[in-house]
Order: C-alpha cells, then sequence, then structure tokens
C-alpha cells in the first residue's frame, strides 16, 4: 500500500472509529495489530482532555461522564484542523446549546461561550491600547472624525442566564476540588439579557457587565463609526447632553484598554 | 544545508510547564536549561510569551514542535513553519525539535505521534521535506523517535536504519528518547541497546527522559510518572556510547512540584556522570 492510502486509511479509522479495516489490519504488522486500538483510544482521550481544558466549569457543571459524550459527539462532528491543539473547541457552545429547549442547556451554551472568549482574550495579541492622555493633545477639528478599533484581546457576550454566576461558583468550587462536579447551582432564566466585555488590559484578563445603553454606544464604536455620528446617535435619548455622555464612556473606555486609534 | 557547528552540549533541563512559571522565576532554580512546546507558544500575547521571555532572559531555551507532522503526505504546513520561525526569532532557542512521525493527513491534525513505515518510499518522501524544513527555518532540524505501539507490515529496515539514512541524506540532527528506545523495544521485541548502537554518534544532539505505563504485555509511553530503572540503565548506557549530550527531563501528566523533577533531574546527572568516568577509565 502506498503511504498516502496507508495514511488515509489510517486516519479515517482513528477519526470514525468502528471496526477495523480488513486493509489496515493488512497493513500493521501481526500479532501487534490489537495494539492500534491505544492510538484509537487515545485519540478520543486526548481531544476530550483539550476540551475538558479548555471547557472546565462546563465539565464541572455536568459531571466527566456526561461531558465525556458530549466531547465525543463534538470530536466526531468536528475533528481537529489545528497545528495546536489550544485552537480546538470553539464550536463547543453550539453544540452544548442545543436546541436551547431546557434552561439548563442554554446554560450550558453559555458557559462554553464564556469560557472560549476568556482564553480568546488570554492570550490575545498585545498592543498598546489607545489613551486619555494620547486624546488630550487632539487637535478640536479631529474629534469629529475620530475612529476606534477593539483591542485584540476584547471580547463581547450576551448572557441571557445566570452563567457567569454560575461561572463564579464553579471556579470556587473547582480551586477547592479540581475534580469536582456534576455541581447544581440553581439556572435562573427569568433574567433580563445581560451584555459582557471582556477584555485583558496587560496579564489579567477582566471583564464586567455592562449597561445595556453603554454595550450599544460601545459596539457603535469598536464597529468604527466616527465619535461625531456616534454622539448623534445618542442625541435620541440623550438630547444635549448626548456628546457630555459620549465622553465620559469613551474616558471609561480608554482608561479600560479597550480602544485602538484607526 | 550544511550542517551548523555543534552545539555545545546545555546540560540538565526540564520541560518547561504553566505550573512552574513563577516558581522557575522565584527561587532561580538549578535546572541548565528548559525545553518549550512550540505550539503552546504560538499565540498572539499574553501570559505564554511573557514567561517565555522572562525564562529566556534567564536559561537556555529548546524550542520542541509536536504537530510538524513531517511524516504525512499532506503538504507542509508553511504558515505553521512561518510562525515557528518568528518564534525562534523571539526566543533564540539553541535548536528546534519535533519528532520523526506523521500527526495527520489532508487538513487533519489527530494531535498523536503516528509511526511511519520505515520503507525506501518513506525515506524518499521524509528526506526532501526534512530539507524543505531546515531551509525555511534556516537551521538543522532535530528529530525525535517515538514510542510506538504497531509496526507496518511493509517495513524493510529497523528504526534506526532508518533514522540514520535520513541524517544521511538531510544533515538533521536526532533528538534520542531513550524511554520511547525502551518502550518500542518492549512492544516490537528489538534489542533497545542495538538502537542506540545504530545511530550515529555525532548526530545526537539530545536525550529525553520520561516515565510510561508498563501493562506487562506492551508498554505505553504516558509522560506521568518518574523515569524506570531499565530507562535509567539505558541511560547509561546511552551516555556511555554517546558522551554527555544535553540531558532532558520530561513530565507531561500528573505534573509534580518543581523540587520533585529537580530530584530526579540530579539522578541523570549522577547517572551520566558515573557513566561518563567509567568510559574515561
Ligand atoms: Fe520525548
Amino acid at each position: 500500500m502506498k503511504l498516502t492510502d496507508l495514511q488515509l486509511l489510517a486516519q479515517s479509522h482513528l477519526l470514525e472509529g468502528g471496526d477495523m479495516p480488513p486493509a489496515l489490519q493488512d497493513a500493521i504488522a501481526a500479532p501487534a495489530s490489537e495494539r492500534w486500538t491505544i492510538y484509537v483510544e487515545a485519540y478520543r482521550l486526548r481531544l476530550t482532555a483539550a476540551l475538558c481544558t479548555q471547557y472546565p466549569t462546563l465539565t464541572a457543571r455536568c459531571g466527566r461522564a456526561v461531558f465525556g459524550e458530549l466531547a465525543w459527539r463534538f470530536i466526531r462532528a468536528h475533528p481537529s484542523t489545528y497545528r495546536s491543539i489550544r485552537d480546538y473547541g470553539r464550536e463547543l457552545a453550539d453544540l452544548a446549546h442545543g436546541d436551547g429547549a431546557t434552561p439548563e442547556l442554554r446554560l450550558h451554551g453559555e458557559l462554553a461561550r464564556f469560557e472560549w472568549l476568556l482564553a480568546a482574550a488570554f492570550d490575545a495579541p498585545n498592543v498598546t491600547a489607545c489613551t486619555v492622555t494620547a486624546l488630550a493633545e487632539l487637535a478640536p477639528d479631529a474629534w469629529p472624525t475620530l475612529r476606534f478599533a477593539a483591542v485584540p484581546s476584547l471580547q463581547r457576550l450576551r448572557t441571557t442566564t445566570n452563567a457567569v454566576a454560575v461561572w463564579r461558583a464553579l471556579r470556587r468550587a473547582l480551586e477547592e476540588d479540581p475534580a469536582c462536579g456534576p455541581l447544581a447551582e440553581p439556572v435562573a432564566t427569568d433574567i433580563a439579557p445581560v451584555d459582557w466585555l471582556i477584555v485583558r488590559p496587560q496579564l489579567e484578563t477582566e471583564f464586567r457587565s455592562l449597561p445595556a445603553n453603554e454595550a450599544a454606544a460601545l459596539d457603535l464604536a469598536l464597529a468604527g463609526v466616527p465619535f461625531a455620528a456616534l454622539c448623534e446617535t445618542l442625541t435620541a435619548t440623550y438630547g444635549d447632553a448626548a456628546a457630555l455622555q459620549a465622553a465620559t464612556w469613551l474616558k471609561g473606555w480608554l482608561t479600560e484598554g479597550l480602544l485602538l486609534r484607526v | 544545508m550544511p550542517a551548523a557547528t555543534p552545539a555545545r552540549p546545555l546540560g540538565f533541563g526540564l520541560g518547561l510547564r504553566p505550573a512552574h512559571y513563577t516558581q522557575i522565576l522565584d527561587g532561580k532554580p538549578a535546572v541548565d536549561w528548559f525545553e518549550v512546546i512550540t505550539e503552546n507558544y504560538l499565540v498572539g500575547g499574553g501570559r505564554p510569551l511573557h514567561f517565555l521571555d522572562a525564562i529566556r532572559a534567564r536559561y537556555p531555551i529548546v524550542m520542541h514542535g509536536v504537530s510538524l507532522s513531517i511524516g504525512s503526505t499532506a503538504p507542509l504546513d508553511l504558515h505553521y513553519l512561518d510562525g515557528v520561525r518568528a518564534l525562534a526569532a523571539r526566543c533564540q532557542p539553541a535548536w528546534i525539535s519535533d519528532h520523526l512521525c506523521w500527526t495527520g493527513t489532508g487538513a487533519h491534525n489527530l494531535h498523536d505521534l503516528l509511526p511511519l513505515p520505515y520503507t525506501e518510499e518513506a525515506l524518499a518522501h521524509v528526506a526532501p521535506r526534512i530539507e524543505k524544513v531546515q531551509e525555511r527555518l534556516g537551521q538543522q532540524l532535530v528529530l525525535e523517535n517515538v514510542s510506538s505501539y504497531i509496526s507496518y507490515a511493509s517495513s524493510a529496515m529497523t528504526e534506526w536504519e532508518f533514522l540514520s539514512e535520513l541524517v544521511r541524506r538531510t544533515g538533521c540532527d536526532l533528538l534520542l528518547d531513550v524511554n520511547n528506545v525502551y518502550v518500542s523495544s518492549r512492544n516490537h521485541g528489538f534489542d533497545a541497546r542495538a538502537f542506540i548502537d545504530g545511530v550515529p554518534t555525532r548526530a545526537v544532539r539530545q536525550f529525553h527522559l520520561a516515565g510510561h505505563l508498563d501493562l506487562g504485555t506492551h508498554v505505553i509511553d504516558t509522560h506521568d510518572a518518574p523515569v524506570c530503572e531499565a530507562v535509567w540503565d539505558l541511560y547509561a548506557y546511552a551516555v556511555e556510547r554517546l558522551g554527555p549530550v544535553s540531558t532532558l527531563l520530561e513530565r507531561d501528566d500528573q505534573i509534580p512540584p518543581l523540587t520533585e523533577l529537580i530530584t530526579e533531574l540530579d539522578r541523570a546527572r549522577a547517572i551520566s556522570h558515573a557513566a561518563l568516568q567509567q568510559v574515561a577509565k
């Protein structure tokens, strides 16, 4: 068998499991062909372990056995194409959420999304964010066209359950006992949606909730809407105080290290 | 690629693991060098690169990859190689290593180190790829023998003959994982010492030492336990034959406190020292 065919055959068996194809059995020297299962099992275990590392609180919420089943469904549906296993698992939140038929499923989806975004912020590129001081030196006629983009670590998320409160409780429990779980912090879905902001100004990842008005304004700023147009949009809600409100938020965002000038 | 001037041995090192970052920086432990998993630092920024830079400022570093997939029949991932080259420019490793294996084909990565059949076809496939990688990285590649659980019916030579031929054709160097030699020798029933006798002496740039799981009928490479006595014996034999080669203790799972690993590393020092004295006599 040619090397190309051998690799395709071996790989498809690892990805799909099941019975060992006769051609692969022939390619592997006897009597060790049953040891092929070491690779089959290692594949499942290694990718599952990577997903557990990526999603520690979802793992604790579900318990290892249930999470393991979810992980295997995910691994079958999304084989890794990444050089680094750290990049594997982004779409797990969708699978965990499923049809969202129960509050618990919605919680799983949001926990997973939150954990993925925290990880994305954790090792995002380092940049020097725009500062209040830098803008203080700006000529007055440059303000109307002033535009921004998000620093690479910035992530936004909207929750419709108490996922972040559950995340906090699970983190505390995991610190005391890394093997803990399944943990049943009550799930609440009768809450208004909450917008979240995640960012890593230096080495530590930070997050906070955003009031709805601020979230809407921030998203406009992050989309590159010029400052004058942002103020204009805010006039509908804030009238004459729109520019002052925009300047107040902007100062806060700059202090938090959220923005790059473009 | 012409062979570089042989690097001086780095001494006795440990695999760098995040759990030990602050202890290494605060305590300046008696470790001669650290080996980093290349892929863990192919990131934009944040803590991984912060600690890599800080530790690199105090210790020599070697970059050890797990995703090169030099034996794959899929095209080389040039984007990945450029990332490796950029990381090397940043941390100036003493050398760059990966494994003689394939990790997937097509676009897939199985995140495992799968063995190749030891055939002329595989040699003719892998050797030009090593040359391309060495060109792209602008330096020699150091390739490690993997632990394996199967062998292929088509293999026409031993693993060490295959490795030796790659060295001859490409000028690459070798990372001899003493534990992997032991594990594979048990699984395939060959003489571990014959493996060590069979590799070209001057090409062995580095040793790996690690623990495994012995199931009696076969052995699984787990990197989650201390080095076993049989591997220490084989290590002494390797030092006697190959000299004071840079030695690295690997632990990837069940990672103990740093002090425990340093005690184990001291044992490697002592065994190496004794083996070299034995040779001098
Ligand atoms: Fe190794």
